[in-house]
């Protein structure tokens, strides 16, 4: 049962960019296809410039694709702004974890209420003790605790916000979750918990994810398969082990020998 | 130990600052020492003070703060420096460059402009020719071209490239580089890393590195240095931390980075960094140490020689060589 979650067929975005007064077409991504199937994880690997992120927002839906077609759970997603009777099922259907918890947090809201408001939203047909349960199953699901309830996202330190987000973005029980860079802020002992906590909910709740990240160790420990992308363009893909280890594309090596390890020199190349 | 006089000395370096009229200890004895044409890499996570650490050696701390120890650079004790001897040698002795070149220079002024900012006591011509002179050995030729633009028109590993030419260019004996590459792409990092590490060595200075990737800290250091929670847990020569580590948290460092070669479920440590002022008694990395005992829970441990290296931990000798795979995994 090979369910395809998510199809990307031959997208591109281009944006206008006003440079001296003069307006030009920038190609953030340029033709891009890729599908991943239920309980997969896919990720994203480039740099900066490289497109991943656009991606990533125009699979949510927060970009609009250029060109090109998204398809998830079998559904097109419609051009945006989408019609206010799909809005509420398309954005159930993918929920995107950002890099920065505190600007996907609300300061003012306790995890408590920040959960309870995509319950309501996205369940409203259930009845509060329904909610109050799944918040004590969310919760446990990502390594927070009962305590944490009343907090506010201030209290809380990097990797606990990062949980926090983790959570609220599965209250939706999304078919898809886009994880954006979602590890890259945390300190490396934190990074490894959370990294930990992802491998494990999706073997668990059997999640299917999309990776988006530079680092090429983080994409190694949490991916099955990969895509290398750099300005726009898709330069190499296919398993991660077998990019990782056997690299065909020189970037996809020059991404590889940059990362440091027991043993690694930095190297200077020439302008 | 040498008996060369170090260019950088720090004796039991102690930073409070006041935050909401509350004294917080954030940095507590740390000792450490540089000698010309080495670098030493300070690694630590978030809260450590190893950003701190190198504040002090400018004296670039805020005006709330209170630092104790020493800090002695080429023999002179830094903190008690007058104002025009301290000027000196912020201007022509140390070199700081920080993660963001960015913020760090004046947006409205050109690059010709930052560059012949140290030197702006020679006469013009021979300033350009420094300059560059100082752009080519960072690996930019185009001079000229280079001179009339603003930061906003170079990328972000250029930019640091100039930085580096930038403060380089008083001569300075002693480089404070303080997580130098970690706003660029990681092939940039690269490219920035060699040509700082090699300006080093050519030069000859001294270079303090600071950075939370500790394999990037072996790859240009002589010695290594580990922060946790405002001390020094770990410390000696870089081959010898990296390879035979004898603090438990420097191990979890090392098991908590996911590896580009292979996968297993990442061996680290529950709970999350901490600042010194958090600690109560005993070993500030108890709370979070699989190996704690009774005895570091009640007594910090100091900093003792094991082999060719220096850490503090109660258990460092009888764990010696073991504490990774006693880690475990967790999420």
């Amino acid at each position: 049962m090979n369910t395809t979650i998510l199809e990307v067929g031959d997208v591109s975005k281009v944006f206008h960019v006003k440079r001296a007064g003069i307006v030009d077409d920038l190609v953030a991504v340029d033709g891009v296809s890729f599908s991943i199937e239920q309980g997969r994880c896919l990720a994203i690997v480039g740099e900066s410039g490289s497109g991943k992120s656009t991606i990533a927002r125009m699979v949510a839906g927060l970009e609009k694709p250029t060109t090109g077609t998204i398809v998830v759970g079998g559904k097109p997603r419609g051009q945006l702004p989408w019609p206010r009777a799909d809005r509420r099922t398309f954005a159930r259907q993918v929920q995107m974890v950002f890099q920065d918890p505190n600007s996907s947090l609300n300061p003012s809201q306790t995890i408590e209420d920040s959960l309870l408001e995509v319950l309501r939203f996205h369940h409203p047909e259930r009845d509060g003790s329904w909610r109050q349960k799944r918040i004590s199953e969310l919760l446990e699901q990502v390594g927070l605790h009962e305590r944490h309830r009343a907090v506010r996202p201030r209290r809380l330190s990097g990797g606990e916000k990062q949980r926090a987000a983790i959570s609220r973005a599965l209250a939706a029980e999304p078919q898809l979750l886009i994880l954006d860079e979602a590890v890259s802020a945390l300190d490396v002992s934190v990074q490894a918990l959370v990294l930990n906590l992802l491998t494990e909910l999706r073997s668990r709740l059997g999640l299917t994810y999309l990776f988006i990240s530079h680092d090429l160790g983080v994409v190694r420990q949490v991916s099955d398969d990969a895509i290398v992308m750099r300005q726009g363009v898709v330069v190499e893909r296919g398993a991660t082990q077998a990019i990782l280890d056997d690299p065909e594309h020189e970037y996809t090596r020059a991404l590889q020998d940059a990362v440091p390890r027991p043993g690694w020199k930095p190297a200077r190349r020439a302008l | 130990m040498n008996d060369i006089r170090p260019l950088l000395e720090i004796q039991n370096l102690a930073i409070t600052i006041t935050v909401a009229r509350e004294p917080r200890l954030l940095v507590r004895d740390v000792s450490l020492s540089v000698q010309a044409g080495q670098a030493l890499g300070v690694v630590g996570e978030s809260g450590s003070g190893k950003s701190l650490t190198a504040k002090a050696v400018m004296r670039l701390l805020p005006d709330r703060s209170q630092v104790g120890g020493r800090v002695l650079v080429d023999g002179r004790d830094v903190l008690s420096l007058a104002r025009k001897d301290l000027a000196r040698l912020r201007r022509r002795e140390i070199a700081m460059i920080h993660q963001d070149p960015r913020s760090a220079m004046n947006p409205v002024r050109t690059i010709g402009d930052f560059l012949s900012e140290g030197v702006r006591d020679r006469p013009a011509d021979e300033r350009r020719q420094l300059a560059v002179d100082a752009l080519a050995e960072v690996g930019i030729p185009d001079a000229d071209r280079r001179f009339a633009q603003y930061p906003h028109q170079l990328s972000g590993g250029l930019l640091q490239r100039v930085m580096i030419a930038g403060v380089l260019m008083p001569g300075p004996r002693l480089i404070l580089a303080d997580e130098p590459t970690t706003a660029l792409d990681v092939t940039t990092q690269s490219e920035v890393m060699a040509v700082l590490s090699d300006l080093q060595h050519r030069r000859g200075v001294g270079m303090v590195f600071i950075t939370h990737d500790l394999d990037l800290a072996a790859a240009v250091t002589d010695n290594l240095g580990v922060m946790y929670a405002g001390s020094i847990v770990e410390i000696g020569p870089t081959a010898s931390v990296q390879t035979a580590p004898l603090h438990p948290y420097t191990v979890a460092l090392m098991t908590s980075r996911p590896s580009t070669t292979n996968v297993e479920p990442l061996k680290t440590i529950p709970g999350r960094p901490v600042a010194a002022y958090e600690v109560g008694a005993g070993c500030s990395f108890a709370p979070r140490c699989p190996f704690a005992q009774a005895l570091c829970r009640e007594e910090a441990p100091e900093l003792q020689h094991i082999g060719d290296h220096k850490v503090a931990c109660h258990r460092a000798k009888e764990l010696a060589g073991h504490i990774e795979e006693k880690l475990e995994v967790l999420s």
